[in-house]
């Protein structure tokens, strides 16, 4: 198999590689800010919790 | 401009409201608490007046004090309390999921260090395969969910210890709690009605899934129902034609099996629930298979896996990209491909958008817009391999109807597609798409095709050739004469063709000859080593 900048798979997965990572870092970005809401929101509630008994 | 969705606001708004929520749960367990143990401000009262009335009995007149004894918590507080720990629970559990969350972000995110660019993507393809097969974006909903269900059980059990205290306390509290459950229910219907509805939550998604499911069980017992089909052959039985006499006898004969059509419909119902445990056993098989494998699937090659993750990078990637120099080295990548195991019917139809986005009509001639020949003739080109493989593999698949459609919605038959630069390709597709049409070849002239072009054409049509006829349908019918055509005007080419293609053609010709064709290596199409046996 061509592994060159001719060869049509090799260069096809050049742009796989760069698609791949802006979409991987909104998806991750989206899910992080999420998981961060309910950790902080969790954590004030464990606070307060913590403090009444 | 950024995108609303993605900037800090919705966080903070988020946190803000959680931190309120949390401060109001925390003050009102503080308030409730102390009812669950015995008050011993209370008992220090009675044991006060106890001891004024050994000194003095005429204090309480006739009333003799007496120490109480603690029976427990009243119902009504354990009640209040059991709901505000599982509001409590609920908030923990998420925590835990979304530290769980974090972990396997990370993991998802990390980037393998070794191998190929290949090998790395083709992995990453498996990650992201694996996060849509197993949910993975609907647990991180589902936290949310929670929150929202601890704030509902934080409300009820508001309601009902006010509801002790005091009636017209209760009532607002009750009235602002029902109100806000109301909203949510009337939110996630709206979202779950239509699309572009800006409520959506995630109760809409499940809500609009569960509505476009059930019905599909109810067809699904329909088709299988034994009372409908019984009044199918009924009805059948009623044409125009047969005398009215058949009806009449049917109608009779309906009437007196009624006491079996209870029986009837009851194995109907129990029907619709085994099509409803379908549904079930369907997502455990799949949960099984990725778990432990497929036994009974015979172990592949890694050539084949290899091919098949291919296919799912490049379905992926089509998906996803709207970019046209993303899709030509796509597209230019599954145009080399010759087998096409595994193939996703979903390429079939982004091969034929992207097709027709490449082309366009002008006074009912098609034409290739200007910068994207290389874009259409790759197009075209995976258009041909694709939904001829499709139509040899799946001939039912509901993909084909679609790309037929648009096809015909984007140029139709009156279309003049001659002028556009990949002629034997275009008619290859046209052949599959209007089967009837049988001018195909006559008209090409002098046209010499590439030799890609004509490697991928003749290899196409030999599959197409030879599905047709191994197909029961078609049996007799042979070879459609538009792909024999195709064979002697390659055929009679001067100079001839390349082997490949004179091999692949001289096939399409032994197949109508109804001759067999054994094939010494693997591929029906793509070696030339083919033996041709004259029965």
């Amino acid at each position: 198999m061509q592994s060159g900048p001719e060869d049509p798979r090799a260069r096809f997965y050049e742009d796989y590689r760069k698609v791949a990572e802006d979409y991987d870092k909104e998806f991750m970005k989206k899910c992080d800010e999420d998981l961060n809401t309910t950790l902080i929101f969790v954590c004030r509630a464990r606070v307060n919790q913590i403090h009444l008994f | 401009m950024p995108c609303p969705c993605q900037s800090d606001t919705p966080v903070l708004t988020w946190i803000t409201q959680a931190g309120l929520f949390s401060a109001v749960t925390s003050a009102f367990v503080i308030q409730v608490q102390p009812g669950l143990q015995p008050d011993p401000n209370e008992e220090t009262a009675a044991l006060l007046r106890v001891l004024i009335y050994k000194t003095d009995n005429t204090t309480f007149g006739g009333d003799v004090p007496t120490v109480p004894q603690w029976s427990g918590p009243p119902r009504s507080i354990v009640q209040v309390q059991a709901m505000l720990y599982a509001s409590f629970t609920a908030t923990l559990l998420s925590a835990f999921l979304a530290m769980l969350g974090k972990q396997w972000l990370n993991r998802y995110g990390s980037t393998d260090m070794r191998g190929t660019v290949i090998e790395r993507s083709q992995n990453r393809q498996r990650k992201l395969n694996g996060i849509v097969t197993w949910y993975f974006e609907h647990v991180m909903e589902a936290l949310p969910l929670m929150l929202q269900a601890a704030l509902l059980l934080l409300g009820c059990a508001l309601c009902q210890y006010l509801w002790e205290i005091d009636l017209t306390v209760a009532s607002v509290i009750l009235a602002v709690t029902s109100f806000g459950l109301a909203f949510y229910f009337f939110v996630v219907a709206a979202g779950a009605a239509s699309r572009s509805c800006p409520y959506q939550t995630p109760g809409s998604r499940v809500l609009r899934s569960v509505v476009s499911t059930v019905p599909q069980a109810f067809e699904y017992a329909l088709e299988h129902s034994t009372a409908i089909s019984i009044l199918r052959s009924d009805l059948t039985c009623c044409q125009p034609s047969t005398s009215i006499n058949n009806f009449v006898y049917s109608a009779l004969a309906i009437l007196c099996a009624s006491p079996l059509v209870l029986l009837i419909l009851t194995i109907d119902a129990i029907r619709l629930g085994l099509a409803m445990v379908n549904l079930i056993v369907t997502f455990a098989r799949r949960a099984y298979i990725q778990l432990f494998g497929a036994p009974s699937t015979p172990t592949r090659g890694s050539d084949q896996q290899t091919t098949s993750m291919h296919l799912q990078c490049v379905s992926w990637i089509l998906r996803t990209s709207q970019d046209k120099t993303v899709h030509l080295s796509t597209l230019e990548s599954l145009a080399t491909m010759v087998q096409l195991d595994d193939l996703d019917p979903a390429i079939v139809a982004d091969c034929c958008d992207i097709f027709i986005g490449c082309v366009k009509v002008v006074d009912r001639t098609a034409m290739v817009s200007q910068g994207l020949e290389p874009l259409a003739t790759v197009s075209a080109t995976c258009l041909l391999l694709t939904f001829s493989y499709l139509s040899v593999m799946d001939p039912s698949s509901d993909i084909l109807g679609d790309v037929r459609h648009r096809y015909v919605m984007a140029f139709g038959p009156w279309t003049d597609t001659r002028s556009l630069p990949f002629p034997y390709t275009i008619r290859a597709i046209e052949g599959i798409i209007y089967p009837d049409q049988d001018e195909q070849w006559l008209d090409l002239g002098d046209y010499k095709p590439s030799s890609d072009e004509h490697f991928i054409t003749a290899h196409a049509l030999t599959k197409l050739a030879w599905s047709e006829y191994k197909s029961i349908e078609y049996h007799g019918k042979k070879v459609p004469a538009w792909i024999l055509r195709f064979a002697f005007h390659s055929l009679s080419m001067n100079p001839l063709p390349s082997t490949s293609v004179v091999a692949n053609c001289l096939s399409i010709i032994a197949i109508d000859l109804d001759c067999n064709i054994e094939v010494s290596s693997a591929g029906t199409t793509t070696t030339d080593g083919r033996c041709v046996q004259v029965q």
